[in-house]
């Protein structure tokens, strides 16, 4: 889990294991698990000891200084392998924290660049994609992924790097669908990678979802369609 | 004479053989004793003793002959450039007799001594150890041995003259200036080119070939050009293609006349190519005015003669599939009017079977044209006037068979049904979407049969057995059944009757007659009653509708019996009239017209109330009655709730027998949507099964594979589209049957 280009700063948290206790001072001594639990109960009410909620959330958010819909939010989730959107339990914490080393605030802060960087692997960001379509979804009974939700993440995991992201999000303004299943979930991503911004690549007899097919077409259609206005504008 | 081998004096034997040789080659007169002597000279030399002479003999014979050809030589090249064909002529028909005699004098010298030296076939072909030595001279029989000092002799050093004396002549010919002397001659000295090496195991055309042939090919090749240039600049193409086809013709018959058969496909080809194929793409060009305006003579011109190039026909076959393809078109494009379907229908046959013929009578029922012609008729048959939309043909055809089977006043005989029913086939078999044919097909038929409006129910039972021909047991198989539901019903029928009268005597009578259709739901393509149901059942019926279901129950039990009253009809007499009618209604309209039986006016609403009918159902029913006067109505404009319906007691009708039409013999529109509906959802389960079949058994397979398979298993009743197969892939693998292999974006795999 080594980040690629360590800031010295980061070696030298990453390397905290290697120190003398007398060594670490303030920066934090080896990681227990007894004070990582402790810090967890911090943020979850007598009545459920063992399910940090929304508004435990919200403070932890706060402590560590990241606002909830922050992407690396979406990392740390994924390493705690989170089950749904909002709660952390008690063993999904602590399985998470002990990868990460973490149990104190300026721990987890230290760990936050390094957190970030997962998301340039591909390999790993794959990884976080697929797992944003289970954890995200409202209703875990339903096999699809409610569009406004869909939209929200998407536009969290591939706004920033997908070019044809704000397209998309038009395409599916307009299109009839109301939900996303996993199969065009996953295939978005694979667009997203594969597919050259001018479409020349795609193939439209290909194993694409027709969403994406569909996707395309209307893209083409907008392109003309906007080749042709500023034909018009040009004659008048 | 002693055949035991002797002492020989070759000189004086060769002496005296010699002489007779030299009679035989010439064709002189030799006496049978002589060739006898002769013929035993030639066994004595061969066998002499102490050594045998054959050879000796054999060497001779061959100065012999080296020296006669060039003395013939000399000779024929005396006579000089003109005479040169006829003194050659002359000179080999004399040569190649007299060497064919000759050969059977010296027979014991071929049989016994030449032939045990020749090497055997297998020898030529593996090699021996005598073969081997490149100075070996094999031995030849002596008619080969002429032949051979024939050849070297005197056709080596006259080939040149020869052959261009033979062009020359056979140009004559050509522009009808050859006299009939000349062709002999110049047949025979062909031939001889020919018979000079007709000995030999291969290669035997490798002279004629090469020194003729060749030449005359090239010679003919130039002379086709030269005729094919000057005709375009004259004429157009019609009297071109007219020129060309007698061109080949004769061509063709001057090649059997002079040339070995070999090379007669040579010619044609040679004047196929320099006639037809050097000028084929302006032969293109107007290929496409001679399909336009159909000419008739020039495209049974053009079509033998661009047939032999190879893809020749292609560009032809093209614009023919178009052409047909506008036609068909055209011809249903404007159908307007109430029988749409049968001007549907007898457009495309009219289609069909004109270019049928034609396709029979100018390209000889070529197979590349009756493809050409069942791409267009399908291209016709499936078209769609938006993408949108489905092709009207099944729906069409459907009701055109309807129209054929149903009873009707147009009075046609039994026999031109039958034909015209064989011959919607022919369409039939053009429509990509059968499944949806099947359904309205279904739909119909059911009307047909449950209503008893079948003209025959041969005809029916004829006509299903056409389609299962033509499409298979899966596909009628619905069909079947409706139909043997009615036999079974006939059965059931009577067996109740027959129960009844044995449980209750002779007047177990309800009052009424009672027929009762059990048809199986899953056969027939029946709608439930419209809600909200349950409707009441007029209180005369009621004691038969319940003794038919104990009856039927009692004979099968678990099994659940609707009653589709809708779909019902009864006869009712009418005696508070003048005269008493009969009349034919619809279930609903009898409920309605029963509650006269105890008032003369009654208001919607208490009829809906007391019918269980939904107000919109009764006064569809009640205006049916209304409209045919049985029934009036208090208000003027549209029934009301608060409406009263009053029995009209001053109807009249000249019929005293008639039936009122109805709702539900009006074919709604929806009616059509509901059946594309409903062929749609069907379409997705099977594809979705044939995904799965297919996936079960290949555990992997890639997109574009698994999309063949499918369009082939489905080809047979329909066509899907792509993107309904994408999407049934889709959907599988949202229901985790399939999914997406992770090396490969577009590969499946099966999940068990």
């Amino acid at each position: 889990d080594m980040p690629r280009h360590p800031t010295k700063r980061l070696r030298h948290t990453s390397s905290v294991r290697r120190h003398t206790k007398a060594e670490d001072g303030a920066n934090g001594q080896i990681f227990s698990q007894k004070r990582c639990i402790s810090w967890f109960r911090e943020y979850t009410t007598a009545d459920e000891p063992d399910m940090l909620g929304p508004e435990g959330m919200e403070k932890f958010c706060e402590d560590i200084g990241v606002e909830p819909e922050n992407v690396v939010m979406l990392v740390l989730a994924y390493k705690m392998n989170a089950r749904q959107m909002g709660f952390f339990t008690m063993t999904e914490w602590l399985k998470g924290l002990s990868d990460l080393q973490c149990d104190s605030i300026a721990k987890v802060q230290q760990k936050m660049d390094h957190l970030r960087n997962l998301l340039n692997d591909q390999h790993i960001f794959k990884g976080i994609y697929r797992y944003a379509y289970d954890f995200a979804r409202q209703d875990k009974d339903q096999r699809s992924m409610d569009m406004e939700t869909a939209r929200v993440m998407l536009q969290l995991l591939l706004g920033k790097h997908w070019p044809l992201f704000s397209q998309f999000a038009k395409f599916l303004d307009q299109s009839k669908y109301k939900v996303i299943n996993k199969d065009q979930w996953c295939n978005i991503l694979e667009f997203s990678r594969t597919i050259n911004d001018d479409l020349s690549n795609y193939d439209l007899d290909g194993a694409w979802p027709v969403m994406l097919d569909e996707f395309v077409e209307w893209l083409k259609v907008q392109q003309h369609g906007e080749g042709a206005s500023q034909m018009d504008t040009r004659i008048s | 004479m002693s055949l035991k081998p002797k002492v020989v004096d070759f000189g004086q034997t060769w002496n005296i053989l010699q002489e007779t040789v030299k009679g035989v080659i010439t064709l002189a007169d030799v006496p049978r004793a002589t060739w006898n002597d002769r013929f035993s000279d030639v066994y004595s030399l061969c066998v002499a003793y102490p050594e045998p002479l054959a050879d000796r003999l054999y060497s001779e014979t061959e100065n012999f002959l080296d020296n006669h050809v060039t003395q013939l030589l000399d000779k024929v090249k005396l006579q000089g450039e003109n005479g040169l064909l006829q003194a050659y002529h002359r000179a080999w028909t004399e040569y190649s007799q007299g060497i064919n005699y000759l050969h059977q004098l010296y027979l014991y010298l071929n049989q016994q001594h030449i032939k045990k030296q020749k090497l055997t076939e297998a020898e030529i072909i593996y090699g021996t150890s005598s073969a081997a030595s490149p100075e070996y001279q094999e031995q030849k029989e002596i008619g080969e041995l002429g032949l051979y000092i024939w050849k070297n002799k005197m056709i080596e050093s006259l080939k040149n003259s020869l052959v261009s004396l033979l062009l020359e002549g056979i140009h004559a010919d050509r522009l009808g200036e050859a006299q009939r002397a000349t062709t002999d001659v110049i047949c025979g000295v062909i031939e001889s080119f020919v018979r000079v090496e007709e000995y030999k195991t291969k290669g035997q055309l490798h002279l004629y070939q090469e020194i003729f042939e060749s030449s005359f090919l090239k010679q003919s090749g130039e002379f086709y050009s030269r005729e094919a240039s000057e005709l375009l600049q004259q004429s157009d193409v019609t009297r071109y293609m007219e020129r060309v086809t007698w061109r080949l013709s004769q061509e063709e018959l001057r090649g059997h006349k002079f040339l070995h058969i070999t090379s007669v496909p040579k010619v044609r080809q040679c004047c196929e190519e320099k006639m037809v194929a050097a000028h084929v793409a302006w032969l293109h060009t107007e290929v496409d005015a001679m399909i336009e305006n159909e000419r008739r003579k020039d495209l049974s011109l053009i079509y033998p003669l661009l047939r032999p190039l190879p893809s020749g026909l292609v560009h032809l076959v093209q614009k023919f599939t178009q052409h047909i393809t506008n036609e068909g078109l055209q011809a249903i494009g404007s159908l307007q009017g109430e029988n749409v379907h049968t001007q549907f229908v007898e457009s495309m046959l009219a289609v069909h079977s004109k270019y049928s013929e034609l396709i029979k009578d100018l390209f000889k029922g070529d197979q590349a044209f009756i493809g050409a012609l069942d791409k267009a008729c399908s291209a016709v048959a499936n078209h769609k006037s938006t993408p949108r939309q489905s092709a009207r043909a099944p729906e069409l055809l459907a009701k055109y068979c309807d129209s054929l089977l149903k009873k009707s006043a147009k009075l046609a005989s039994e026999s031109e049904i039958e034909e015209k029913l064989t011959r919607s086939i022919t369409v039939f078999k053009y429509v990509d979407d059968k499944d949806i044919f099947q359904k309205f097909y279904a739909r119909m038929l059911a009307k047909r049969l449950i209503h008893q409006q079948s003209q025959s129910m041969d005809a029916e039972e004829a006509m299903i057995d056409r389609l299962k021909q033509a499409c298979g047991y899966e596909f009628t198989n619905k069909l079947h059944r409706m139909f043997t539901d009615m036999s079974v019903s006939s059965d059931l029928n009577t067996k109740f009757t027959a129960s009844l009268r044995e449980r209750e005597g002779e007047n177990h009578q309800f009052g009424i007659g009672f027929v009762v259709y059990v048809l199986q739901a899953g056969a027939w393509p029946l709608g439930l009653p419209p809600s909200p149901g349950p409707f009441h059942v007029p209180q005369q019926l009621e004691k038969s509708v319940q003794t038919f279901e104990s009856f039927y129950h009692a004979q099968f039990s678990g099994r659940k019996l609707t009653w589709l009253h809708h779909l019902c009809q009864g006869e009712l007499k009418l005696n508070y009239l003048k005269k008493p009618y009969l009349v034919t209604v619809q279930t609903y309209q009898m409920a309605l017209l029963l509650l006269f039986e105890h008032c003369d006016s009654i208001s919607c609403k208490e009829a809906a109330a007391s019918l269980r009918l939904s107000y919109d159902q009764l006064v569809k029913h009640a205006i049916s009655l209304v409209d045919c006067k049985i029934l009036k109505k208090s208000s003027k404009g549209n029934l009301e709730e608060d409406s009263i319906l009053t029995l009209n007691f001053d109807y009249y009708n000249k019929r005293t027998k008639f039936r009122i039409t109805g709702a539900l013999h009006r074919d709604a529109p929806h009616d059509t949507e509901a059946t594309h509906r409903s062929v749609d959802d069907d379409r997705k389960l099977y594809l979705q099964a044939a995904i799965v079949r297919i996936m079960k058994s290949r555990k992997i397979l890639r997109h574009n594979q698994l999309v063949q398979e499918v369009l082939g298993q489905s080809k047979v009743t329909f066509a899907p589209s792509i993107g309904m197969i994408k999407k049934c892939i889709e959907n599988l693998i949202d229901k985790q049957y399939i999914e997406r292999t992770s090396n490969s974006a577009d590969e499946y795999s099966y999940v068990a």
